[in-house]
Parts: C-alpha cells; structure tokens; sequence
C-alpha cells in the first residue's frame, strides 16, 4: 500500500502545532509551513512507529516537504 | 531508611539571554519559548569551578536548615566536569571546603543526566551498608566548560547549576522521601550521541529525540508496573528537563495530565544531572504531593528512573 500525502500532512500537522497544511503545501518547504528543526526529530521518530520506515539523518535532511517524504517512502517501505 | 530530606541550589547569577541570539542563530520567540523552553542559559563566574558551586549550594542548604558540617559521613559528587583535570576528585574539594571530618567518605560519580537518580540510588545504599546517617549528593555539571560557543545545538540549550540533596534516615518530624523502587539503562553502543571527543561537547540531537522519546516512556511504565502503581498514581512526573520539547513529547506519548509534569527551563536551561534536584526542591515541602516518579536520561546513553514516596 502507497503511502499518500495526505497522510503526511496528518503526521506533520500531529507532531508541529504550528503547521498548517493544505494540498496545495505539498511541494513547499516544511519549514515554510511552521515546522522547526526539532519538530524534524519528532516527525521522522512518527513515520517511523507508523509506517515501519527508517530515513537515515542524511536523508532526512533532504526530505523537506511533503512530496519528498512521500516519494521516499513509496520507494523503501 | 535513607531517604531525602532536603535539597538546596545553586544557579549562578551570569546567564545568557537566547532572545539576544535570535539574530545569530535564526530563532523566533515561538522556538525559544515552545520548543527550546530556555530564554536564559546560566554560566558559571570566571573564578567559579565545580567545587565552588557545590559549596554555594550547600550554604543555601545551610540557610534552610541546621546542618553541621562536621556530622556528614558522606560526600558524594556527581559529574563529569570536575575541578581541574579531576584529580583530586572534586568531593574531595567539597569536603575540604566545607570542612567535613576526616571519617566522612568522599568519591564522585561519572554520569550526566541520568546522574541524580543513580547517585540516589548509590548514595543511600552505601549509607545503608555501611551505617552511616547523614550524606550530601551533590549534583555539578558546568558545561560552559566544554560548550562550542558557535554551536546551536548546545549553546541554546545547557546552563551551569548545582544542587545538594541531604540525605539521611526519616527522624519522624520532618518531611522525608523515600526512594521506593529503581529502574536503570543502558545503551553504551549509541553513546556517541553526546560526546566530548573534540574537547567540546557534541549533541546528536535527532538521535538523543528518538532515545528520549522512545525509551523513556517504557522505562516509566516498567517501573510503575514494578511498584503494582498506575499512571494515575503518581502525584508528579519530574522529567530531566532536556528541552520544553523532549518533555512535551514524552508527557504527550505517555498520555500524561501536563499539570503533573512541570517544567523549569527557562531561567537557566537544561542543568544536565542537577535538572531534576532543581525541581524536585520545589514540591519537596508541598503536601499535597506524595509520590513522585522521577527520571533522568541521556549521556551513556543512560537512563534511571526512581518511585519516591514522601514519609513523615
């Protein structure tokens, strides 16, 4: 089962109080959408426990918005 | 029954604002506030070592309560900054500076955040064997000594403090908590999470989130299990204040009432194993609270957690 954006966005939005995503947000900048470096930890640590899929730091680095993350998981869980 | 009497602190008056930094490291008052929870980090004076800030604490300790230097029979500090290169050991410092007798036993502990709860533990079991009836678990990290000024993983984050615990049996006048149940940690392969191998204090903090977070909550529960306890039972959760962030995730995923797990960041920062004597000497004299769990975690990687019960 593909993971989808949608469920990203519901991660993101559980662990950063601050972001607010629409679908029109999925190619833009976590950052730009209120996530902090610290929220980073806490929504890879989610993706982790909820999809069985562990992005090495290097990686997560690059990941930085919702499509990304999506694209990887779909190609390693 | 060794247990804990009192607590005393000391945090040094020299501190760092982080909204005085916001421009060099990109921060918003949100961050400072919500996630770091550190708006001053505190730094020891010049002149100020490890041992200094143990005897400054233990004068608060003394302006509390009588307590007579000549009848400690033990010393106990906990750090991994001592005086100097550490030799002496920096209770040997202490017990020259305050002029302790020469039967007192004097011997530091090297650990950081998890070091109050294992000093409590072996503290009050070497006063048990070996009969003695009064001890001080000092607790003194300065890390201002090994911080990379530039580094913002750190520099936002750790202030310098120092706590003593006195410790002694119950004498059925006066408060008294009694350590009931202890669980201990260890992971010493993922230890390079924190070291000081450059001569500075390096922090993994993605790697030291997901311990926290992850390990901590099933120490907690373990422990309570242990105990025959529930959630509900304990009055406070008295977390190693790391971050505001770090104590949020783990009160979030253990689900508990965030009433019950208070934090004390902001005025000096994560005080490495002073973090949890520094708010556990707040509830000390309250009544209303009776058991409290406490838990200490990070360098090692270790971590501790203890059930303490508060006994006339």
């Amino acid at each position: 089962m593909s993971v989808t954006e949608e469920q990203i966005a519901a991660i993101v939005t559980d662990v950063s109080s601050q972001a607010r995503i629409t679908a029109a947000d999925f190619d833009r900048p976590l950052k730009d959408l209120g996530v902090d470096s610290l929220d980073v930890a806490g929504i890879f640590l989610a993706i982790y426990e909820q999809l069985g899929v562990r992005v090495p730091d290097p990686e997560i680095d690059r990941l930085n918005t919702i499509r990304l993350i999506v694209n990887y998981m779909n190609k390693n869980a | 029954m060794i247990g804990i009497r009192s607590i005393a602190s000391y945090i040094p008056p020299d501190a760092i604002s982080n909204y005085d930094r916001r421009e060099e490291f990109a921060l918003t008052d949100a961050f400072i506030v919500e996630k770091l929870g550190v708006e001053r980090v505190s730094r020891k004076g010049v002149g100020e070592e490890t041992s200094t800030m143990c005897v400054s604490a233990f004068s608060t300790l003394q302006s509390k309560l009588p307590v007579d230097p000549s009848e400690i029979e033990l010393i106990v500090v906990c750090t991994q900054n001592p005086d100097g290169h550490g030799i002496p050991h920096t209770s040997a410092v202490v017990h020259g500076a305050i002029g302790a007798p020469e039967r007192c036993a004097a011997f530091d502990i090297s650990l950081g955040c998890s070091g109050f709860v294992y000093g409590l533990s072996v503290a009050t079991s070497f006063m048990a064997a070996n009969g003695l009836k009064r001890g001080l678990l000092f607790t003194a990290d300065p890390y201002s000594k090994i911080l990379n000024p530039s580094d913002r993983n750190t520099v936002l984050l750790f202030g310098d403090a120092a706590t003593v615990t006195l410790l002694q049996a119950a004498d059925g006048r006066n408060p008294f908590w009694m350590p009931e149940r202890f669980r201990f940690a260890t992971r010493g392969k993922e230890g390079g999470a924190l070291n000081n191998d450059s001569g500075n204090l390096e922090m993994n903090g993605r790697a030291v989130f997901n311990f926290s977070a992850t390990e901590v909550p099933v120490q907690i529960r373990a422990l309570l299990a242990d105990c025959g306890l529930t959630l509900d039972a304990i009055d406070l959760y008295l977390l190693h204040q790391g971050s505001r962030f770090i104590v949020d995730t783990i009160a979030r995923r253990m689900q508990l009432d965030r009433a019950k797990v208070p934090s004390n960041l902001a005025r000096q920062g994560n005080t490495v194993s002073s973090s949890i004597p520094l708010l556990f000497e707040g509830f000390l004299e309250n009544e209303s609270v009776r058991r409290v769990v406490i838990s200490g975690f990070g360098v090692g990687l270790s971590w501790a957690s203890c059930v303490l019960e508060r006994r006339q």
